[in-house]
C-alpha cells in the first residue's frame, strides 16, 4: 500500500466533510440558535479544512492506485470522515463524550440511524441537519462522489469504486468510471428531490422535516427529528410516501437509471428485484395478520404498522412508526431475520444483500441434488445467466464472515447489556445498519444505555457492515502493509 | 467518443490504455473473461464477455451509441464480421486488422473498403516495414521518416563509449552535426525528460531526435561508431513476417532464409526471386554455419516462439553476427531483453497496429501520429490554419503544455529548425512532440 497516496486522497474526502460541516453553521444562523451551536460547526469545518489542506499538501504525488490502495483509502477516509464528524457533537456540547460522538457518526455515515440521543425534540436544527446530512453523504458513498468529481482519478478511481459500492459484483452504467458515479450520484439526488417535495406539499411537512427525513430514507439510514421517529407525525399520507422511498432506496439503482432512461421493464427481469419484492410483500402480509390476531388495532391500521415496519427493517432504514418490540414473538424474530437479508446489491441499504441470499439459496438446493445425482452437472444461474465459481464461493465466504462476526460479537456484547436478545440483535442492528434492535435498544429505546466501550465495539461493526467486511478486515491482514 | 475495442489482446490494451488517457469511453469484447478481468484491473473501461462476431454480444456492447469499432482479435473473420455488423447498425468509422493475404487482395468484385471497413490493417506489412527501417540505420533504436522522406526520427541509446557521455549538448566535439538536428526527448529510466540546453547526458538515456535524413544520417555515423554496417542479413521464420521482410530486403542486401517446415520453405522459395530459401531449424549450429554467417551479417529472428527467438540471437551473436534483432510477442519480456541488451533490437508488432489505428483517429485534423516504442509520447503533425490560436505567433510566445516540444516546422517543402524567433504562418506544417496527456491540449492550441 503507497501510505501517501492513500492519505492525499483521504484528504479529498476530509476537504468534503469539512465544506458540509461549515454549510451547517449556516442552517445553526437561518434558526438563530445560540453562539457555541454556530461556533462549533464553524470551528469543526475550519479544523477538517485545514486538516485536509495541509495533508494534501505534505502528501502530493502522482495518482496510480492499485487495488490495494482502493480499500486502504476507503477504510481510512471513513475512519477519518467520522472523527472529524464528530466534532461538532462535541464541540457543541450535544454529546459530550468523544467515543458517544463518534458512535453517532459513524451510525449516521454508515446509515444505520442507532442514537445515543434522547428527547430528538430539545437539539438544535443545526445538530439535526448533521446528522441528516451524514446519512446523506454516507448513503450513496463519499468517496464515490470523490469518483464522480475528481477528474485525474482514471483507473484509481475503479479501485475505490469497487472497495465502497455494496453488492457481490459492482456494474458499470458506463465505461467510464466516473460517469457511473456521477449518474448514480445523480439518481440518488433526483429520488432525494422527488421525496422531499412529495413529503412537504403532499405530506404537509415542514421543509426542514422534509429535508432530514429524505436524507434519512434515501440513505437509509433512520434518523429522525422526533423522539418517536415517523410515528411523530401520525399521517397515513407521510408513511405512504416514506414507504415507496424506502423501497426505493433499497432497491439496485442501475435498475432506477435505467427506467429512467426509458427502461422501466428492467425492474422485473432482475431476479434480485423480484425476490425483494415478494419477500418483502410477504412479509408485510404475515405481520399484517399476525399483530392484527393479537389485537393490534384494526386492520387498517395494522396494515400500516406492518409494512412501514417490515420495508423499513429490511431496507435497512430503521424509522419507526409503531413500537414493533411490543409485537408477538414470531413478528418480532421474523424482523430480525428481515435484518440479515438487508437490501439489494447496489443500492444504499445494509445487510447481507438480497442477492447473496438468493444465491446462496440456489446453491444448497443445488447441492442436495448434488447429494441425489453426485456426477449431474448444475450451473447456478441469475436471470438466465450463469454465475460464476468464484463469485459463489465469494458469497460463502460473505455470509460465513457475517454470521461468524455476528457470533463473536453478540458474545462480546453480552458483557455490556443486560440480556441475551439486547446483546445479539444490537449487533445484528449494527453490523446490518439498520438501527433499533430489540429489548433494550428496540424501537422506543436508544444505545445511550449501552456503555462507551460496548458503544466503540459497536462502531467497529457498523464500519464493517456498511463496506461489506472484506473491505475492512483485508486491513488487518499482516501482508496488507508490506510493500 | 464512444469506442468499442474486439480483442482484449496486446494491440487492444495498447489502444485502450491510450484512448482512456485521452478520456474516452472504451469498452472491450473479448471471448476470455482472464484476459478481461486483467484488462478491467489496469484500465478504466467497460468489459463484455463474449465473441466480438456475436450479434449479441455487440449489442449488449451498445454497439449502436458507439462512434469506433476497432476489431483487433487474432482471428481475421471475426474482425471483419464484427465490422460489417458495425456497419449495418451505423458506427460512423470501423478499423479491423487483417492479416490473411487472402483477404487483403481486393478485386473490382470484392474490396473490403467498400464492404464498409474504413482501415484494414496489415499487421505483418506493417511490422515487416519497420524492421526494414531499422535495418538501414542500425544504429538508431527506431527510426521513421516524416514528411514524404524529408524529415526523420531517430532514438540512439547512449552506452558507455558514446561521445555524448556525460555532456551537455554544447559540449560535444561534433558541434555541426548536433547543431542540425533537434533534440525532443530523453527517456531516463522509464522518465520521460524534455530536454533543455544545459541537460547532460547520462549513460543508459535514450536520446530522440529530430532532423533531415541526412543529418540524422551522419549523426548516427558518428555515435554509432562501433556498429559495422552490414552486407548480409539472415532472416528465422519464414512465416508471413519473416516471408514480407524477405520481399522488402532482398533487392538491398543478400539474403538467406531459414524455415523448417519443408511445404512452408517451398512455398517461401517460389514467392521470393534471389533470397536463399534454407530447409532447416535456425536453433542448430549446423543451419547457422551453413546459411554463411560471418561478421558483417544481421541476424532476425522472426518465429512465433518468444524463448526461441531470444536464444536464437544469443547464439548468432556467438558465431559473430553484428547486429540481432528478434521479434518479441508477449510485452512481459520486451524490457527484461532490452535492458540487459539481450539483442540489439527488439521488434514487438502490436506496436505497429496500435501507430498505424492512432494515426487514423487523429488524421482528420491532425496530419499524422507516431508512437514511439520506448518513449511514453507521440508525434503530431499538425498544419496551421487560420483557425488555429498559434498563427501568426512566435514560437517563444506560445505558451505549450508540460511535457511537450515544437520539433520541426515544414515551410514551402523546406524544414526549418524550431527556434524562438519562427513565426507560425498560414500553411506550415509542425510536427510536435508531446506526451500523451497533453494531446487534447495541443489540439486546442492548433487546430
Amino acid at each position: 500500500m503507497n501510505k501517501r497516496m492513500v492519505f492525499h486522497l483521504v484528504s479529498y474526502m476530509t476537504l468534503v466533510i469539512g465544506v458540509a460541516m461549515l454549510a451547517c453553521a449556516g442552517i445553526a444562523v437561518l434558526y438563530n440558535e445560540p453562539l457555541n451551536i454556530r461556533m462549533s460547526f464553524v470551528y469543526s469545518g475550519g479544523i477538517a479544512i485545514v486538516f485536509a489542506l495541509v495533508m494534501n499538501f505534505l502528501t502530493r504525488c502522482e495518482i496510480n492506485l492499485s487495488r490495494r490502495d482502493g480499500f486502504g483509502i476507503v477504510t481510512l477516509g471513513w475512519l477519518f470522515a467520522t472523527v472529524f464528524g464528530s466534532l461538532p457533537y462535541i464541540l457543541s456540547g450535544v454529546i459530550p463524550h468523544p467515543v458517544s460522538a463518534c458512535f453517532e457518526t459513524m451510525s449516521g455515515f454508515t446509515t444505520t440511524g442507532a442514537s445515543v440521543l434522547s428527547n430528538l425534540e430539545s437539539i438544535p436544527h443545526s445538530i439535526h441537519f448533521w446528522r441528516a446530512l451524514t446519512h446523506w453523504f454516507g448513503g450513496m458513498g463519499v468517496l464515490v462522489l470523490c469518483v464522480a468529481i475528481l477528474p485525474f482519478l482514471g483507473v484509481g478511481g475503479m479501485q475505490i469504486y469497487r472497495a465502497e459500492m455494496p453488492g457481490p459484483s459492482k456494474d458499470r452504467l458506463t465505461p467510464r468510471i466516473t460517469t457511473t458515479a456521477k449518474l448514480l450520484w445523480g439518481v440518488y439526488a433526483l429520488l432525494t428531490l422527488l421525496e422531499t417535495l412529495l413529503l412537504h406539499f403532499v405530506g404537509k411537512m415542514n421543509w426542514f422535516d422534509s429535508l432530514c427525513h429524505t436524507f434519512g430514507t434515501m440513505a437509509t439510514g433512520g434518523f429522525s427529528t422526533r423522539s418517536a421517529s415517523v410515528g411523530a407525525f401520525d399521517s397515513g399520507v407521510i408513511d405512504a410516501i416514506i414507504i415507496v422511498f424506502m423501497f426505493l432506496a433499497g432497491v439496485n439503482f442501475s435498475l432506477h437509471y435505467y427506467a429512467l432512461t426509458g427502461k422501466p421493464g428492467r425492474y422485473f427481469k432482475d431476479p434480485e428485484f423480484r425476490f425483494y419484492f415478494f419477500f418483502l410483500g410477504a412479509a408485510s402480509l404475515f405481520l399484517t395478520f399476525n399483530i392484527w390476531s393479537h389485537g393490534a388495532g384494526t386492520l387498517g391500521r395494522c396494515f400500516r404498522d406492518a409494512t412501514f415496519t417490515a420495508t423499513s427493517i429490511m431496507t435497512t432504514t430503521g424509522f419507526c412508526t409503531a413500537d414493533f418490540d411490543k409485537w408477538p414473538d414470531a413478528s418480532r424474530l421474523l424482523l430480525v431475520l428481515m435484518m440479515f437479508i438487508g437490501g439489494c446489491a447496489g443500492s444504499t441499504g445494509g445487510g447481507m444483500k438480497v442477492v447473496r441470499i438468493f444465491i446462496m439459496f440456489k446453491k444448497t438446493v443445488r447441492e442436495l441434488r448434488l447429494f441425489m445425482r453426485p456426477s449431474a452437472v448444475f450451473q447456478i444461474k441469475l436471470g438466465g445467466k450463469s454465475v460464476g465459481q468464484e463469485i459463489i464461493s465469494h458469497i460463502s465466504a460473505f455470509v460465513a464472515i457475517f454470521i461468524l462476526i455476528f457470533a463473536v460479537g453478540s458474545f462480546v456484547m453480552t458483557f455490556f447489556t443486560p440480556d441475551i436478545v439486547t446483546a445479539t440483535t444490537s449487533v445484528v442492528a449494527t453490523l446490518g445498519n439498520i438501527g433499533p434492535g430489540l429489548n433494550a435498544v428496540g424501537a422506543s429505546q436508544n444505545f445511550a444505555a449501552i456503555p462507551v466501550a460496548g458503544q466503540g465495539i459497536l462502531i467497529l461493526f457498523m464500519l464493517l457492515g456498511r463496506l461489506e467486511l472484506y473491505t475492512v478486515l483485508i486491513l488487518f491482514l499482516p501482508g496488507f502493509w508490506k510493500k | 467518443m464512444r469506442i468499442v475495442i474486439i480483442g482484449a489482446g496486446n494491440a487492444g490494451q495498447q489502444l485502450a490504455k491510450r484512448l482512456c488517457e485521452e478520456r474516452h469511453s472504451v469498452v472491450m469484447v473479448d471471448v476470455s473473461a482472464d484476459a478481461l478481468a486483467g484488462a478491467e484491473a489496469t484500465l478504466d473501461i467497460l468489459t463484455i464477455c463474449g465473441s466480438g462476431a456475436n450479434p449479441a454480444t455487440l449489442e449488449e456492447a451498445q454497439l449502436d451509441r458507439s462512434d469506433l469499432l476497432i476489431a483487433v482479435t487474432d482471428n481475421d473473420e471475426t474482425n471483419i464480421l464484427a465490422c460489417l455488423l458495425a456497419h449495418s447498425v451505423g458506427v460512423s468509422k470501423k478499423v479491423a486488422r487483417v492479416t490473411d493475404p487472402e483477404y487483403l487482395n481486393r478485386s473490382s468484385h470484392y474490396n473490403l473498403q467498400e464492404m464498409g471497413i474504413d482501415l484494414v490493417i496489415n499487421q505483418k506489412q506493417e511490422c515487416a516495414r519497420e524492421v526494414f527501417n531499422m535495418l538501414q540505420m542500425p544504429g538508431a533504436l527506431e527510426a521513421f521518416d516524416l514528411f514524404a522522406g524529408k524529415v526523420m526520427v531517430a532514438g540512439f541509446s547512449i552506452n558507455s563509449r558514446s561521445p555524448l557521455l556525460d555532456r551537455t549538448p554544447a559540449e560535444c566535439d561534433r558541434l555541426d552535426l548536433i547543431q542540425n538536428v533537434r533534440l525532443i526527448a530523453i527517456r531516463r529510466k522509464n522518465t520521460l525528460v524534455v530536454p533543455h540546453g544545459d541537460t547532460v547526458f547520462r549513460k543508459n538515456d535514450l536520446v530522440y531526435l529530430v532532423g533531415m535524413k541526412d543529418d540524422i544520417t551522419a549523426f548516427s555515423d558518428w555515435i554509432c561508431s562501433d556498429i559495422k554496417p552490414f552486407e548480409k542479413v539472415i532472416i528465422a521464420g519464414g512465416g508471413d513476417l519473416g516471408l514480407m521482410l524477405a520481399k522488402f530486403i532482398e533487392t538491398e542486401f543478400e539474403c538467406v532464409l531459414l524455415e523448417q517446415n519443408e511445404e512452408r520453405a517451398r512455398l517461401c522459395s517460389s514467392e521470393l526471386n534471389k533470397t536463399l530459401v534454407l530447409r532447416a531449424d535456425a536453433l542448430t549450429e549446423t543451419a547457422l554455419e551453413e546459411s554463411g554467417l560471418h561478421d558483417r551479417t544481421a541476424f532476425v529472428a522472426l518465429t512465433g516462439d518468444d524463448e526461441g527467438n531470444i536464444m536464437n540471437c544469443l547464439m548468432a551473436q556467438k558465431k559473430g553476427a553484428s547486429f540481432t534483432a528478434t521479434q518479441i510477442t508477449r510485452t512481459d519480456f520486451v524490457d527484461v531483453v532490452e535492458q540487459l541488451y539481450l539483442v540489439n533490437r527488439v521488434v514487438s508488432p502490436y506496436i505497429s497496429t496500435t501507430n498505424a489505428i492512432l494515426h487514423y483517429l487523429r488524421s482528420q485534423k491532425v496530419q499524422a501520429a507516431s508512437l514511439l516504442h520506448n518513449l511514453p509520447g507521440e508525434l503530431l503533425d499538425v498544419i496551421i490554419t487560420s483557425k488555429s490560436k498559434t498563427a501568426g505567433k512566435k514560437i517563444q510566445e506560445i505558451k505549450m503544455p508540460k511535457s511537450s516540444i515544437i520539433a520541426t516546422i515544414l515551410r514551402d517543402n523546406e524544414v526549418l529548425t524550431a527556434t524562438g524567433d519562427v513565426k507560425l504562418t498560414l500553411e506550415d506544417r509542425v510536427l510536435i512532440f508531446c506526451h500523451p496527456s497533453a494531446v487534447k491540449k495541443i489540439q486546442s492550441l492548433f487546430l
